[in-house]
């Protein structure tokens, strides 16, 4: 006879066990893995050290940069490829103050993005301690929302909370404040944390009617689309919608990519340094369609002679842009994908409107004919971002090879061309090169920078060697502040103050002092030997190419004029 | 809707979770828009989590509009109502 061992009672109403309280700088790691982070950019200092001290038995990969700026400037290029927090982190005082640029620039752009700052502990809060700065004041303006932490049991539940905001409806950068204290004492992690959801508007059906009606009757109508694209991963329905409709496009600097460079009826980029072409087609529409745009100065103009024969659709993610510089015919705030696709109307006949947007892109096509034999630059990006497989992402600093870009380079993929548009920061380039490298590691990332901008984050080439990022760095180099001078050239009247940058130093061997590849060209005919090394070598390579500092970029919309009275040439 | 005063100043109400940092957000957002506060009264509601904001605002130039920034404010996080004198602007879960 077995003998049965009798089953113990299982009591369903039994407690569950309290979770075992663990340090609040563990409730920060957990909570970073929960959001699914895989790398966080960052440099440690005192206020923050408990959060270092769990970072070491996480699953998070820190990266750890040479300068809190490049942290925040890197998880920018990182929420902007993969449409996810990018997350920064730095000690309190200057390591929170240097954070700012980069949130700033997260912010003017609707980057998601989440910044972790040590703070002071809280009893020494408000008495001017060591290494204490109002992080959450100075940042309030720059930010879409901020917490200080007050308790450590709160941790859960604002790390959630600050994911969920930065990156739903218009993205944007969120900032945590950890006083010291709150990541050395325990909390209990609660059992579910239910994420919040925010959520766009709903579209209005009727505004989209309307739009409809508008689309059907127009005959010169102009796809208008912008940064918002990019942010709503709206790729897929904008080029959709060009192709349902064949309506002739212009894109802002931020919008670039969106569609194709080589799409049918892309007329390039609008604005100040925008293409003739596109600029005009946009004075003579009688319909604007503005997706994901924001009317913004350097794209507009003068605004009052903005589009002035043109009827408006603004579709927009963010209800308080719609109206907020140009009032619309239709305003749709609403998510863009679901917006843009039931945009289904096709304008009747515009068959003679194509046409004259395609014979206004072929004469006023930009000439690579440059006379002499020195290194021209818009040639040099043209041939390079041809040669580059359709993976290519680049990032740019900021000057007049980042207009040079804008107007030269081929774009295939979604999120392939990063730029600093809103805030305008020099030494973007570099950090962004390795945020994006990290988020996508398949992708051909190409720096392109300026002897100014590369100085103001070139510590970032430490970064690149230690984690061996096989970044490709176009350093264009004409020994002076090349926009500066140009509008101090046009401007003021040849004033010339403060640009000359003739005692830079010898940028391949700085690069090759940090352990990155380098080399050093000043003709032309070094020019496909160099893009071929370039694209062929397999780790970290910088290219310092010289080039005349007397170039300028054109055309250009002198300030405060309308985008039709653009320069050519200097007068 | 035209709840312009006669001098430009007109009157917003604004509903919002009564948060750290919450009142010094709404501010810096009126006055970085291009208003100046004339007048300003918070109260806290019972529970104490909600509370109101009301405003009396002016443009600095005939260029900004308080339809605008009443969007702009009902986009914080916390905020939830943002009446304009009588007139309803915007409503969104806090």
């Amino acid at each position: 006879m077995s003998t049965a061992v009798a089953p113990k009672p299982v009591h369903l109403d039994a407690p569950v066990p309290a979770p075992e309280p663990v340090t609040g700088a563990r409730l920060v790691v957990e909570a970073l893995e929960r959001e699914g982070v895989r790398h966080i950019f960052g440099y440690p200092g005192g206020a923050i050290m408990p959060v270092y001290d769990a970072l070491v038995r996480s699953r998070l990969k820190h990266i750890l940069v040479r300068h809190e700026q490049g942290a925040a400037l890197a998880a920018d290029a990182y929420g902007r490829v993969t449409g996810e927090p990018g997350v920064c982190l730095a000690t309190s005082g200057p390591g929170a103050t240097n954070l700012v640029t980069g949130i700033a620039n997260a912010f003017l752009d609707s980057v998601p993005m989440v910044a972790i700052t040590g703070q002071v502990g809280s009893h020494l809060m408000g008495t001017d301690a060591f290494q204490e700065v109002d992080i959450f004041g100075i940042t309030l303006p720059i930010v879409k929302h901020s917490y200080v932490v007050r308790d450590p049991s709160e941790i859960p539940h604002v790390f959630a909370e600050a994911f969920a905001l930065a990156r739903s409806a218009r993205p944007g950068p969120v900032l945590i404040d950890l006083p010291k204290d709150m990541t050395v004492r325990t909390a209990a992690a609660p059992a579910t944390i239910e994420p919040p959801v925010f959520d766009l508007p709903v579209p209005d059906g009727a505004a989209i009617a309307r739009a409809n009606a508008l689309i059907a009757a127009a005959r010169a109508p102009i796809l208008y689309f912008g940064g918002g694209v990019p942010i709503a991963r709206a790729e897929g329905a904008l080029r959709g919608f060009a192709q349902r409709t064949h309506i002739p496009s212009v894109a802002t600097l931020k919008g670039l990519g969106g569609l194709p460079t080589d799409s049918p009826g892309f007329l390039g980029m609008m604005g100040m340094h925008g293409s003739r072409a596109a600029n005009i087609a946009i004075d003579e529409c009688d319909l604007l369609i503005c997706v994901g745009a924001r009317f913004d100065d350097r794209a507009t103009g003068k605004i009052d002679t903005f589009a002035p024969r043109a009827r408006i659709i603004h579709v927009d993610g963010d209800p308080a842009e719609i109206g907020k510089l140009k009032r619309p015919e239709v305003g749709i705030a609403g998510d863009l994908t679901a917006v843009l696709d039931r945009l289904t109307a096709v304008p009747a006949d515009i068959a003679d409107w194509r046409a004259r947007c395609e014979d206004y892109k072929a004469k006023w096509a930009p000439p690579y004919d440059a006379p002499g034999t020195g290194i021209y630059a818009p040639a040099m990006l043209k041939q390079l971002s041809e040669a580059a497989p359709d993976n290519l992402i680049v990032t740019c600093d900021v000057g007049q090879h980042q207009m040079w870009v804008a107007q030269h380079c081929r774009f295939s993929r979604p999120q392939a061309h990063l730029t600093s548009a809103g805030l305008g920061t020099m030494g973007y380039g570099i950090p962004a090169g390795i945020g994006a490298l990290l988020a996508d590691p398949s992708a051909t990332v190409l720096t392109v920078s300026g002897d100014g901008s590369i100085m103001m984050n070139i510590q970032e080439l430490a970064t690149i060697r230690r984690y061996r990022l096989p970044l490709k760095i176009l350093l264009l180099d004409n020994s002076q502040l090349g926009m500066v001078r140009q509008w101090q050239e046009l401007f003021f009247n040849e004033n010339f103050s403060e640009i000359d940058l003739s005692d830079n130093p010898d940028f391949a061997e700085v690069a090759r002092a940090f352990g990155i590849e380098a080399f050093t060209i000043d003709y032309r005919s070094e020019v496909p030997a160099a893009i071929e090394r370039l694209l062929t070598t397999d780790g970290p390579i910088l290219c310092h190419a010289r080039i005349d500092p007397r170039e300028n970029v054109w055309p250009l919309v002198p300030p405060n004029k309308s985008n039709i009275e653009m320069m050519e040439k200097a007068p | 809707m035209n709840s312009q005063s006669p001098t430009g100043s007109q009157r917003l109400v604004v509903e919002y979770m009564a948060g750290e940092g919450a009142l010094v957000r709404m501010l810096g957002v009126v006055e970085r828009r291009g208003f100046v506060i004339r007048r300003s009264v918070m109260a806290e509601l019972p529970c104490g989590r909600r509370a109101t904001l009301a405003l009396t605002v002016e443009p600095r130039d005939a260029g900004r509009s308080v339809e605008t920034l009443a969007l702009q404010l009902g986009r914080l996080h916390g905020v939830g109502r943002v009446h304009q004198e009588t007139s309803f602007i915007r409503d969104q879960a806090a």
